[in-house]
């Protein structure tokens, strides 16, 4: 076994892992997506220097064994769990499905920013049609993914599945567009059946 | 090398001899004034990372230059020509995915091959040249990859070429005098000027550079090459390198972070502190704290526990350089929050943490240094059990592999053949991952 070798490799997958749950699970903050690449090298350089470190020279002891199974426990927690349970209580929809057309403007969504209300597990589809003259764009903050820019005349749906219910706010996230006024309420309702069951 | 076995037939004699000819006119030439040795047994990779860096170099060659067919450096073009090699060229995204990661790997071995030369105290054995054309390899390198990847000129590039701009301007004196030569008059001449140096300045720089760092023995080993390249070839297929958003002048201001060898600098510069400061002096300095490390190590012993100085130079900047990089990836994720609000890193706490680093990787160096000094450990000498496998097992084990391979080679070529370039990929790089461990079967038979 080598010593030096052994040491860098378990620190490399370690960086590995944290890097790539922080990047594709975590859901701290979406900029940590860029790290992917980098924590997938070190993990794979990792895991290909290990079984040199643990077998060049003769048997390895087998107390350099407990870091390697801390190493599966901590990659089966971050990263393989979310293989193993791939979608979280998001996914039960009653399969009501809720459209809503909205027009965005400036600096307003149906000029009003009227508040949206739609029932528990529902499928959302909002369509968002960019009537004015500048980029904006549409997020519920908290429940679903910002729609990325909607150019002037485009039209974009946005999808998702009404999670748990409470006050939530729709947005524009083009930087400066929510403080002029690009901000309304979409509120998610306990569904009658979850209601009636309790 | 000429250790062919003697009761070779005569057509394997010929070849042997053919072989032997060749050597000896090679022997003229300057290829053999470099010593190549190829280890008979299994050698850790820290012996020869700078050779696994240079192996990265020239897979960065090679599908650069096949990138240069399609590319075009200019304003309008680069995008869409990136999005066409994506998308349209043959193999393209292959041939970008693995330049994309060869570039990271080969980033991350010249830093790792940085800190284990430092740990391991390399520098005392008459190599100070070698470290300090090091140290300039490898900033070179990370400039590099970064005008390499402003060339794509989406949203990440221009965040990029804005920072870089910014700086060159703040820099007083050299500053106007460089922004003159790079930026020219603005994004086209630009794009036209970091491609040049991308593709020829840089390169020819580093490779004259290697004349000065290459040591007169290089370390060699196929096995470790061979599992590198298709780790590398692996991790490319399994995560292709988004293209990202195409930049255009009316688009709103993206919250993006940069590549990660240059958002350690990114978060010097989102403390809002001095842009010259934070962004060429501190950075500077950094390096430069490399650079000085054998000439301030004066310490006779090569035992890393007995130098306390570079221990913790060693440490502190490991630490470091984790903590501003991912702290440099974190943005605030509220949207509802302004821009700059978001991207606002603050000062105290950010120096704060950097300061406490140095203070505990310093103090611990010394206290550690101290305290095992105190207590004299004798050098334990555990010879570790060998491993006890029959010669015809080890046979057994490489004719299977190569029964393998032969498998997986056939595979990924068949994947080529139906247009799945993923698997493709992957199975062309578990070939190479085989064939490394085939090389040492082949040297534990041999040394038995």
């Amino acid at each position: 076994m080598d010593k030096g070798l052994y040491i860098a490799s378990v620190f490399f997958i370690f960086m590995g892992i944290i890097g790539t749950w922080l990047g594709l699970f975590a859901e701290i903050s979406e900029t940590f997506y860029e790290m992917t690449g980098i924590a997938l090298v070190i993990l794979i350089l990792g895991i290909a220097m290990l079984p040199i470190a643990l077998f060049k020279g003769g048997k390895p002891p087998v107390e350099s064994f407990i870091p390697i199974f801390a190493l599966l426990v901590v990659g089966f927690f971050t990263i393989g769990w979310n293989f193993v349970v791939p979608a979280e209580e998001a996914g039960p929809t009653t399969g009501v499905v809720e459209r809503i057309y909205l027009l965005a403007g400036e600096y307003w969504f149906n000029e009003t920013n009227p508040d949206i209300v739609v029932s528990e597990g529902s499928l959302v589809e909002v369509t968002v049609d960019n009537v004015g003259v500048v980029v904006h764009s549409f997020r519920v903050f908290g429940v679903s993914e910002d729609s990325g820019n909607i150019l002037p005349g485009e039209k974009v749906t946005v999808s998702f599945v009404a999670g748990k219910a409470g006050v939530y706010d729709y947005i524009c996230t083009i930087p400066g567009h929510v403080e002029l006024g690009m901000k309304g309420t979409f509120i998610i309702e306990q569904s009658n059946q979850t209601a009636t069951s309790e | 090398m000429a250790d062919e076995k003697k009761e070779a037939k005569s057509f394997l004699d010929k070849i042997v001899e053919s072989y032997e000819w060749t050597i000896k006119r090679l022997e003229r030439t300057i290829l053999f004034g470099i010593r190549f040795v190829i280890p008979n047994k299994v050698v850790s990779p820290h012996g020869f990372l700078g050779m696994l860096t240079f192996i990265t170099f020239i897979v960065l060659g090679v599908t650069g230059a096949l990138l240069m067919f399609y590319y075009r450096p200019s304003l309008t073009g680069a995008y869409d020509s990136v999005k066409m090699i994506n998308d349209e060229i043959d193999f393209g995204i292959v041939i970008r995915n693995i330049h994309y990661h060869a570039s990271n790997l080969m980033i991350f071995l010249a830093i790792y091959h940085l800190f284990y030369q430092l740990f391991s105290s390399r520098y005392k054995i008459r190599n100070e040249i070698i470290w300090v054309t090091g140290v300039i390899l490898g900033t070179l390198t990370i400039v590099e990859a970064y005008i390499g990847y402003d060339l794509i000129m989406n949203i990440r590039a221009v965040l990029a070429i804005n920072i870089g701009a910014a700086l060159t301007y703040s820099t007083p004196f050299i500053g106007p005098v460089i922004a003159d030569i790079v930026i020219g008059t603005g994004f086209d001449d630009l794009i036209l000027r970091i491609y040049t140096l991308h593709v020829l300045i840089f390169p020819m720089i580093m490779i004259i550079l290697f004349t000065l760092h290459f040591p007169r023995n290089l370390v060699f080993d196929p096995g470790m090459v061979g599992i590198i390249i298709g780790a590398l070839f692996i991790t490319s297929a399994l995560f292709p390198v988004p293209l990202g958003d195409k930049y255009t002048p009316d688009l709103p201001a993206q919250v993006t972070v940069p590549e990660w060898y240059i958002n350690p600098l990114y978060a010097l510069l989102r403390t809002e502190l001095d842009k010259f400061v934070m962004g060429v002096l501190l950075p500077t300095l950094f390096i430069m704290m490399f650079m000085v490390v054998p000439f301030i190590d004066r310490s006779k012993s090569m035992k890393i526990t007995e130098r306390p100085l570079a221990l913790g130079i060693g440490i502190s900047g490991v630490l470091q350089s984790i903590v501003t990089t991912v702290w440099g990836f974190y943005v605030d994720p509220d949207p509802r929050k302004s821009y700059v609000e978001r991207l606002a890193i603050d000062p105290y706490l950010f120096f704060g943490v950097l300061i406490l680093i140095n203070i505990v990787s310093f103090g611990g160096a010394y206290l550690y240094s101290k305290y095992s000094k105190k207590s004299p450990t004798p050098p334990r000498r555990t010879r570790s059990e060998p491993i006890n496998i029959s010669k015809e097992t080890i046979e057994g084990i490489v004719y299977a592999m190569v029964i393998t391979e032969f498998f997986v080679v056939g595979v990924s070529l068949y994947m080529y053949l139906l247009g799945n370039l993923t698997f493709g990929l992957i199975a062309t790089g578990l070939s190479l991952i085989i064939f490394g461990f085939i090389s040492y079967g082949i040297r534990l038979i041999t040394t038995r």
